[in-house]
């Protein structure tokens, strides 16, 4: 199974996205904006994605001999034969730095960064499933319109494992916690349903 | 003898007609969704000659050999990478044999599917190699030219023409899939992905796949207006709204592709022998008025942006700081391969207004080979949108960072002495890259501007012996220092002059003429202003530098005009907003520097420690509660004016020590056991402190003990919990509980995304929707428990 890895992704994130996480999501202050911008605009994800064959069942999915229990993620796999498995990351450097910024008196910085941060990793993923979509499309394939992470409704957090394996996300200096959060904070995994078009 | 020329395949002065869909052609001939296109035609030849025949019997002069994903790196997946030579010349095969000798045939190529560094871990090399074992066995077989198409990334797309251009000569045409946006996946517009292609040899560049025509239009005529060869359009008639047009529709929104520019023409996907047909029918008689340019402006690129030089556009700033010589920051970074503090230094000098940046990695102990390249591809990663000049003395190491460099380059530098230009002309022609001509010879730097000149004639010669326009030169003008020199400022001036007489761009590192003064600075921008008022058109110089900064911007409102002066409002001018008034003011303001004056000045005047708190800093952050509740400042802001707070209190809380005061409500905060998010919970901690709780912060992933034994051992007035995820919230409960059965006096609070009312009711713990909320809460709490708040 191939494992694609992207690396500096010129994501295009969304810079409204920065302004929601900051709380201001219909502001039209001019120096907000331009501050969600630049504080957005330097930052690059790394990620890698996989393309793995599924078997949907009622209330599980078969990820070629790794389950996932979950009626809504089978719900929202029906209909498709595989899945693109990826995860995002910022790394450490930047999650440092908002750390410091936070604990140097400088958290207002830090928050913009936080929030832009948490924007650009999952544009990231945006980015892999934009880059697979013409290859898909030769194949007679296509993605479903969004996508799926563990954590999300009945699908519980330590099904990241299962991800992390899959794409051997340690090579980009992720770690799975105790608790099956990804370490650097800014990293975020996904799970992109692909069906047949005719 | 091989044609080199994709226009002369054709009858002139027509309008170039391809062919329609395959792929999608193919699944309704039964190819199953998942298995190797390419193979499955080649065990289904019928399928696939029925379909070219049909094209060519619709009108198409040229028809694309299935042969789209037929390269080592897509065939491995299903473990067909040693059939790659076999696949290519059998689908070439079938092809030929289905439009006999008359209709042309391209060689398809298009992504691996992995991304090419700086975007991907695919090596450059490995890249190129790829495609021209493909492009061997595509030209082996008998193809007419090579169509790379599809194209997502610029970087690949150079890789793809490289391997190309490595095996053969026959003609290699590029087109690349925008979206809706007009730009390509990695940020690529239009005219840079035309004037890179174009600077690296293409024979026809243009846009295919991902747009209906309509969409496409603009496209094209923004190739069309800097484009030296052909352009192609290849629409889709299915659009991304889901609709599919119909051969009329597609042909009636495909015609205003040729009036933007497009001299060769044809369908993508959802696209048949009708489509084609209809397109014929209409084409006939019809020419394109657009002209092929006959050289390429003077323009670099990045992947993502490019940077005009010339007289009639704003000045071209080459930021200089990424270079060893005498900065031994930037030495250190090297040595220790501080890949950041370099990206650092790029980002900065892009943010300051520079338009390129030159990078620099000689020094020694430096394997510059290896580095240059490497530093290369990283800054260009980081800074996509940012041309760069590249600059070495080693010619060896430019070539190969010329190589992989994403875009077209600036080269620093060219100079008349004997081999240099012999060695680096060939490379600068096939890396499409412009230059800086330096008029330095054999016997040292000229100290007459017209011993200047003649080398730059020279030299101008000389690249045109090699195919290199004179728009691709830049003159350094040369500064000296005028410490040493004192003609040395008047002579750089005069060989500027030339320059602009002949058209031709200059440059110069301005920082060389105040070498040995005083006040470095002030000479550096005399000597900038004026060489731009005698028609300097770039320079390398410090934009971090306040007077440099400043002195760019003031010139471009003087020399630019309106665009110019906008930029420096902009830059230096914008809503002034009044100074704040006073501590209050400044913490309102979130003016951390003046929070720390105000309080000082206060103080010096015997302004009384406490009543600056009562009086201006707490009344602050209670007036920004208040704006953050009406949503008239955000986070951030209200986080400005608790840092401010934060500083002026740092100033008090030493004075304060001597004076009565009651006794400081202690809040114990953390993130629970399992959860590592504590950005909500470290704003909240300083909130608290700032309203004049003792905090005691615990940090994240804390386990219920260890917050019930810190709350014992201080005396927890409020005991404040956090968690983002539905998974660790349970924590908060369990905490509850032991609390409970201790029975704690201390007031137990919950936060965080997922906290909901409901869920703090049934724990029996207070409930805050935010910061603001959560100090107001917390001082309820504490004067439940005896404190005075």
């Amino acid at each position: 199974m191939r494992v694609e890895s992207y690396q500096s992704m010129p994501i295009r994130p969304q810079v409204r996205d920065v302004l929601i996480r900051i709380g201001a999501p219909r502001t039209q202050d001019a120096a907000l904006i331009e501050k969600a911008k630049q504080t957005i605009a330097p930052l690059r994800p790394y990620g890698l994605l996989t393309l793995i064959p599924i078997d949907v069942q009622a209330q599980q999915v078969d990820f070629q001999g790794r389950v996932m229990r979950s009626e809504k993620l089978a719900r929202y796999l029906q209909g498709c034969s595989h899945a693109l498995l990826m995860v995002s990351t910022l790394k450490q450097p930047v999650c440092d730095r908002i750390h410091q910024l936070m604990e140097n008196g400088q958290s207002d910085e830090g928050i913009w960064l936080d929030a832009a941060a948490s924007v650009a990793a999952d544009t990231g993923l945006d980015f892999m499933i934009a880059a697979q979509q013409k290859k898909l499309e030769k194949q007679g394939m296509r993605t479903l319109s969004w996508r799926y992470s563990p954590g999300y409704g009945d699908l519980p957090l330590e099904n990241q494992q299962i991800l992390y394996d899959y794409l051997g996300a340690q090579s980009l200096g992720i770690r799975l916690t105790s608790s099956y959060m990804l370490l650097p904070e800014k990293s975020v995994m996904a799970i992109c349903g692909v069906q047949t078009c005719r | 003898m091989q044609v080199t020329n994709f226009s002369s395949l054709f009858p002139p002065d027509q309008i170039v007609l391809l062919d329609g869909a395959s792929g999608t052609q193919m699944i309704e001939a039964g190819m199953p969704a998942g298995v190797c296109p390419e193979a499955w035609a080649a065990e289904h030849p019928q399928a696939l000659k029925r379909m070219y025949q049909r094209y060519v019997q619709a009108g198409s002069q040229a028809v694309y050999a299935f042969t789209f994903g037929a390269n080592r790196y897509k065939l491995a997946e299903y473990g067909l990478a040693e059939q790659t030579a076999a696949l290519n010349t059998r689908l070439v095969q079938i092809t030929r044999e289905a439009v006999g000798d008359g209709i042309r045939i391209g060689g398809d190529m298009s992504p691996t599917g992995a991304f090419v560094e700086p975007f991907g871990d695919m090596k450059f090399e490995q890249a190129v190699q790829i495609y021209a074992e493909q492009a061997k066995a595509l030209a082996d077989a008998g193809v007419d030219f090579f169509i790379i198409e599809t194209m997502l990334d610029l970087q690949e797309a150079r890789a793809a023409v490289l391997g190309v251009k490595q095996v053969s000569d026959l003609p290699v045409c590029v087109t690349m899939t925008f979206d809706e946006s007009g730009r390509t996946l990695t940020g690529s517009d239009p005219q840079t992905v035309a004037i890179t292609l174009c600077a690296l040899g293409v024979d026809a560049v243009g846009a295919n796949c991902g747009l209906g025509p309509a969409s496409m239009v603009p496209i094209i005529a923004q190739m069309a207006s800097v484009a030296t060869v052909p352009v192609i359009a290849k629409p889709n008639a299915g659009l991304p709204t889901g609709e599919t047009l119909d051969a009329d529709a597609f042909c009636q929104q495909a015609l205003p592709l040729v009036e933007a520019g497009a001299r060769v023409i044809g369908g993508c996907c959802g696209t048949d022998a009708a489509h084609i047909r209809t397109l014929q029918q209409a084409l006939q008689g019809k020419t394109c008025q657009i002209p092929v340019l006959k050289r390429l402006p003077s323009v670099l690129t990045a992947s993502a942006g490019r940077t005009a030089l010339g007289f009639d556009q704003p000045f071209c700033t080459i930021g200089e700081r990424i270079n060893p010589t005498g900065k031994k920051k930037m030495q250190q970074a090297l040595r220790e391969h501080d890949e950041e503090a370099i990206l650092h230094m790029a980002t900065e000098q892009r943010a300051m207004g520079a338009r390129a940046l030159d990078i620099n990695v000689g020094m020694a102990g430096i394997d510059e080979q290896v580095e240059l390249p490497r530093y290369v591809l990283a800054v260009a990663g980081r800074v996509n949108d940012m041309p760069l000049c590249i600059d070495s003395a080693n010619m060896d190491a430019l070539e190969k960072a010329l190589r992989v460099y994403p875009g077209r380059a600036l080269v620093n530098s060219v100079s008349a002495e004997k081999g240099r230009a012999e060695r680096l002309f060939p490379v600068i022609a096939r890396y499409g890259a412009m230059y800086i001509a330096l008029p330095i010879g054999d016997d040292g730097v000229p100290m007459q501007a017209e011993e200047r000149i003649a080398l730059v004639e020279q030299l101008l010669k000389k690249a045109d012996s090699y195919g290199i326009d004179r728009s691709a030169c830049v003159v350094d003008a040369l500064a000296l220092s005028v410490a040493s020199e004192p003609d040395a400022g008047r002579e750089a001036l005069k060989v500027i002059q030339w320059c602009k007489a002949q058209g031709l761009n200059s440059s110069m590192g301005v920082s060389n003429s105040s070498f040995g003064l005083p006040a470095r600075p002030m000479v550096n921008t005399a000597m900038l202003v004026a060489s731009q008022a005698c028609g300097m058109t770039a320079a390398i110089v410090n934009p971090c530098e306040e007077t440099m900064h400043q002195a760019l911007y003031a010139s471009a409102a003087i020399l630019e005009g309106g665009t110019g002066a906008a930029r420096y409002a902009q830059e230096f001018g914008g809503e002034q907003q009044p100074a704040p008034e006073g501590l209050f003011g400044a913490v309102v303001a979130g003016e951390k520097g003046r929070a720390e004056q105000f309080t000082h000045e206060q103080i010096a005047k015997g302004v009384k420690p406490q009543q600056l708190v009562e009086q201006d800093i707490i009344p602050a952050l209670d007036r920004l509660g208040v704006l953050f509740a009406e949503k008239t400042v955000f986070l951030p802001q209200l986080m400005a004016g608790a840092e401010a707070a934060k500083r002026a209190l740092a100033i008090l809380e030493p004075l304060m020590v001597d004076e009565s005061a009651p006794k400081k409500a202690t809040a114990v905060i953390a993130t629970v056991k399992g959860d590592i998010h504590d950005i909500g919970k470290n704003i909240v901690a300083l909130m608290l402190k700032n309203h004049g709780f003792t905090v005691v912060d615990l940090g994240r992933d804390v386990p219920n003990e260890e917050v019930i034994r810190a709350a014992e051992e201080h005396e927890a007035a409020v005991v404040l919990l956090s968690a983002l995820l539905t998974t660790t919230m349970d924590r908060m409960g369990e905490c509850a509980e032991m609390m409970r059965q201790k029975q704690m006096k201390s007031a137990l609070m919950v936060g965080g995304a997922v906290v909901t009312p409901a869920f703090a009711e049934q724990i029996g713990a207070l409930y805050s929707a935010d910061a603001a909320e959560a100090v107001e809460v917390a001082k309820r709490a504490a004067r439940e428990r005896g404190f005075a708040f």
